[in-house]
């Protein structure tokens, strides 16, 4: 199966003036088109870091990684944001909605920095809004939204610009059961309908849903699972 | 628990420490300048109307009489007070050694500096607010010659008729042979431009330059003029009857108008130092939601956060207060330094006063301003917060807004004023050389048997030659205007002096016509441009007539422009007028005398000689200043200059304000803003993106502030120089718009850069990583 992500050897390392960090420490990862993948493992042993290298948020100290066959460990902060846009979306367990936009400007900013027509960018904005049954909030700002809606509006923004692969750094770590079985219920459905997932993630239940987990342990992959 | 809030509220603005000192500094400007710009414009007016009292006959009213109407009272009128006219003929000498020295002193009432407001007379008397019959006050330069000493308190000082010269001066009679003790030393005395070396107290038969007063409060001068009616008014001296009226002292408009400027511009320089400090408190305490969040869950009442802010602002205001101290003791040093006559002297201990009640009165605006977001913190909806956080912004900008409008308003009049063009003007002495005016020669207004010096001084081997004219000095020249009449059209023509026509020659003036000698009745020398205007008529035959009706022949026509540095010029009956030309009347008399020195004579020893036959009349405590007329030139031109660096000073601090307080807003969005850049840049934000997010808000309010400032004040700046014969174009206008546009806009850009550069190269991962 072709390989949207490679990552070979990848080290991660956090200087400061007396302490230097290896969060990662030589990964070897790799992910297939279509694939669900989970990322597994205790507080700090770096699933974060790689998960920020993987979308293109960070360089790697050291390590190749192609995304979709192209060498971008040593790309620019711009060739890098380029890469990003339209390819690949973020899930954050804090969701990370911007709290001046109401959920339509929210979902729609990932369109406005593609430059996407206004009249396209409304009938997406509309359609992801649509899938993600929030149609109903869109007017109303992140803080009026509950957890599991809030993480909805970031799904759809993860989603809008209709991109290769989605990564989500815990996306139900924030939100109840009900409304994390939800969350996951969706990335399912995304991932059916062929958009890649990575996603890092504590819970048994969530890691459930991959194709696969991976264990890292001290910044190195220790165990790759299969779920049939 | 106030221990906590103090330490809490010093801990907070030290996290924030560059945005703490820039808004600290900000308001420590606005403070100094509104301390020194409030107290010297609160100097220039007094603290009530005004009124002069003058006989209806025009006659001068007695110090008798004086007395009288104070012992008698005006009903509606207040504060009485009185002084006479210079006495510059006045010699003095100390505590019984004859050794005399020439005094210019000012008669004044008893109550003189009781119920004048004077800043600097309470100072001069120490406390006492009236000088005694055998007391007088010392300008302490004087002091310090007389005396050697800088505080002769006590010492005395005997005052007699200038006996050097046979002048028989009515007005110095009465103090002559009359000793006085020193009661009092100030470092200088002021009145309306003129330098007094002594105050000393009113003879009963001195004559009132005016009789003032104030209006008491309810009181108009009608109701005033009334009362004087009411009473029988007799002379002291002959016991005649006199009437007399009331006249309300109004300052003219050019004076209000400029004052009321330079108060706007003081209280926007105070107000965006205010916006700025307000701006850093407010948005400090929006992004320490989470932190009052949780001291309310510790069971924190409104009243605790209320403190906590009020001790943040008390705190940074006591800094700013104790700032602006060492900037206003800075700036009186400056303009110390500067010798800058704007103002009369200004103490520091009056400055700190208006200093401290301005701090606190902005201490009252801040606890009332952190009222308000305490309280919607407390009452908000959710929404309702989201929607006044929109709301907030466009506060925000509205603040920024007035800042901006400092800035733009100081710079453009500055850049206005600089570029408006003045009516043609020469000035004498231009067609000679640098070498040539430091070779010549100025003696002014020399009274001390100057007729018996100035034949000696004409005779001497090394002086080539003289001429003097009636004017102090080459810019002082044109002092009023005179109208004329050839036949019967009138026009109005500046007086550029009165004097020896060998002036023309002295100063390389070409003339087309004859040099006439100096006691030649009747003859004036008329420049081209009053020339050109007499001939439009048709009707010139070479005459001019005065409006006293003397008629005058032109005896020549000077080929330069010659007029004054200004450009209306009052006359007398006419009020302000513009002029055709400038006009030359031959006479005898002078005030001013240059010499050219021959070459090869040293000025050192030209000094010299001069001094040698001014001592033969002159007592050796006589100074005698002879400048070279490049010094005066200098002098002069230095006092240009000091206005000119004085306005750049005062338009470069407005815009340092501005440009801090944009600086300390931006980095303080760069701070409080990561998470949403960083949201941004996951997003697909580009650099550029991120930059026009920064920019375009703060481009936006800056053009439209531009746009409503910038015309308003060219339309104002046209309507105050319409019709004083300045000028400025349209497309000058324009011009100086867009430098100033785009200077300022490219001042603020080079200054936030490095700023903006940071907040675009944020790495999201490390600010989400951090969340």
């Amino acid at each position: 199966m072709e390989k949207i992500i490679k990552a070979e050897k990848i080290k991660k390392a956090f200087r400061t003036e007396e302490l230097e960090t290896w969060a990662l420490n030589g990964v070897d990862f790799e992910v297939s088109k279509g694939e669900f993948v989970a990322i597994m493992g205790p507080s700090g042993c770096g699933k974060s870091t790689l998960l920020n290298i993987l979308g293109l948020l960070d360089n790697p100290s050291e390590g190749c990684y192609w995304l979709n066959g192209t060498d971008v460990a040593s790309f620019t902060e711009e060739h890098r944001t380029d890469l990003r846009k339209g390819v690949i979306g973020f899930v954050f367990q804090s969701f990370n909605l911007i709290d001046d936009l109401n959920v339509y400007e929210n979902i729609e900013l990932p369109l406005l920095y593609m430059g996407i027509p206004k009249k396209e960018r409304k009938e997406r904005v509309e359609a992801a809004m649509q899938r993600m049954d929030i149609t109903h909030r869109s007017k109303h700002f992140p803080q009026q939204l509950s957890g599991g809606q809030q993480q909805r509006v970031a799904i759809a923004r993860a989603v809008v610009a209709s991109p290769e692969i989605i990564l989500a750094d815990e996306p139900t770590g924030n939100l109840d059961s009900k409304n994390g079985i939800e969350v996951m219920e969706l990335l399912r459905r995304l991932n059916s309908e062929g958009t890649t997932i990575v996603m890092v993630t504590h819970s048994q239940r969530d890691a459930s849903y991959a194709d696969r987990i991976v264990n890292l342990f001290d910044g190195e992959v220790t165990v790759e699972t299969k779920n049939i | 628990m106030l221990i906590h809030y103090i330490k809490m509220a010093v801990r907070q603005l030290l996290k924030y420490k560059f945005h703490t000192i820039v808004s600290a500094l900000c308001m420590a400007v606005g403070l100094t300048i509104n301390g020194y710009i409030g107290t010297a414009v609160k100097c220039q007016f007094t603290d009530g109307t005004l009124v002069s009292i003058p006989k209806r006959s025009g006659e001068t009213t007695t110090y008798a009489e004086y007395k009288d109407i104070v012992d008698k009272g005006i009903e509606g009128v207040c504060r009485f007070h009185t002084h006479d006219y210079t006495h510059e003929k006045l010699l003095a000498y100390s505590d019984n050694v004859e050794e005399l020295y020439p005094i210019r002193a000012r008669g004044i009432s008893n109550d003189f500096f009781r119920n004048h407001y004077d800043p600097r007379g309470s100072l001069v008397l120490s406390g006492r607010d009236s000088i005694g019959e055998d007391e007088i006050l010392i300008a302490r330069q004087l002091a310090e010659r007389i005396f050697g000493e800088k505080d002769p308190i006590g010492r005395t000082l005997t005052l007699l008729n200038d006996t050097l010269s046979n002048d028989d001066s009515r007005k110095e009679k009465f103090y002559s042979g009359k000793s006085y003790r020193i009661a009092g030393v100030c470092e200088n005395i002021y009145t309306n431009g003129h330098q007094w070396q002594i105050y000393v107290p009113m003879h009963d038969k001195g004559e009132c330059a005016m009789v003032y007063g104030y209006l008491k409060d309810g009181y108009s001068v009608n109701e005033v003029r009334k009362a004087i009616d009411e009473v029988e008014w007799r002379s002291a001296d002959d016991g005649k009857p006199y009437g007399m009226i009331a006249i309300q002292q109004n300052y003219d408009r050019d004076f209000w108008l400029s004052m009321v400027l330079l108060v706007l511009f003081s209280l926007l320089i105070f107000a965006t130092g205010l916006i700025n400090f307000m701006k850093f408190v407010i948005q400090m305490f929006y992004s320490r939601q989470r932190e009052l969040a949780l001291r309310k869950c510790l069971g924190s009442n409104n009243r605790g956060l209320y403190m906590l802010l009020a001790n943040e602002v008390f705190i940074m205001l006591t800094v700013s207060f104790f700032l602006s101290c060492i900037t206003s003791e800075l700036s009186v040093m400056y303009l110390d330094f500067l010798n800058v006559d704007i103002f009369d002297e200004i103490p520091m201990r009056m400055i700190i006063p208006v200093q401290l009640h301005t701090a606190i009165m902005a201490f009252i605006v801040s606890l009332a301003a952190i009222f308000l977001p305490i309280m919607k913190l407390r009452r908000a909806s959710m929404r309702g917060a989201l929607m006044r956080h929109r709301q907030g912004n466009k506060m925000r900008n509205f603040m920024i807004g007035l800042q901006f409008a400092v800035a733009i308003i100081s710079f453009s009049f500055l850049a206005l004023a600089l570029q408006t063009e003045k009516a043609e003007c020469g000035r004498h002495e231009e067609q000679l050389s640098e070498e040539e005016l430091e070779r010549i020669l100025v003696i002014s207004n020399l009274q001390h048997n100057w007729e018996q010096i100035r034949p000696l001084l004409e005779k001497l081997p090394i002086v080539e030659e003289f001429t003097y004219s009636s004017n102090e000095n080459m810019r002082k020249s044109a002092l009023n205007a005179q109208k004329l009449y050839v036949n019967n059209d009138s026009i109005y023509a500046d007086i550029i002096a009165y004097g020896d026509p060998s002036y023309f020659k002295f100063f390389k003036l070409p003339v087309d016509g004859k040099i006439v000698p100096p006691d030649a009745n009747n003859y004036v020398y008329i420049d081209r441009k009053l020339h050109q205007a007499l001939l439009v008529g048709g009707t010139y035959d070479g005459t001019v007539e005065m409006e006293n009706g003397l008629k005058y022949s032109v005896a020549g026509v000077i080929d330069k422009v010659l007029t004054r540095d200004w450009d209306n010029v009052y006359v007398s009956g006419h009020g302000y007028v513009s002029t055709a030309g400038s006009i030359f009347f031959v006479s005898p008399l002078g005030l001013t005398f240059y010499y050219r020195i021959k070459d090869g004579v040293s000025m050192k020893e030209a000094h010299k000689a001069f001094e040698k036959e001014f001592y033969k009349f002159v007592p050796k405590t006589f100074e005698i200043e002879i400048p070279t007329l490049k010094e005066i030139n200098d002098d002069l031109n230095t006092v240009n200059r000091m206005m000119k660096h004085l306005a750049y000073i005062m338009a470069f601090i407005s815009l340092l304000v501005v440009v801090l307080s944009i600086y300390s807003t931006i980095s303080l969005d760069a701070t409080t803003k990561q998470k949403e850049i960083a949201i941004r840049k996951i997003n697909g934000a580009r650099k550029g993106d991120i930059l026009r997010r920064f920019v375009v808000p703060y481009a936006t309010v800056y053009s439209v502030t531009f746009l409503i400032v910038y015309p308003l004040l060219a339309c104002f700046y046209i309507s105050v120089t319409n019709g004083n014969g300045r000028m400025i174009s349209t497309g000058m206008i324009f011009a100086i718009g867009a430098m100033i546009y785009f200077g300022i806009m490219a001042l603020i850009a080079v200054v936030t850069w490095h700023k903006i550069k940071m907040i675009m190269g944020i790495n999201p991962a490390e600010v989400i990583r951090r969340e």
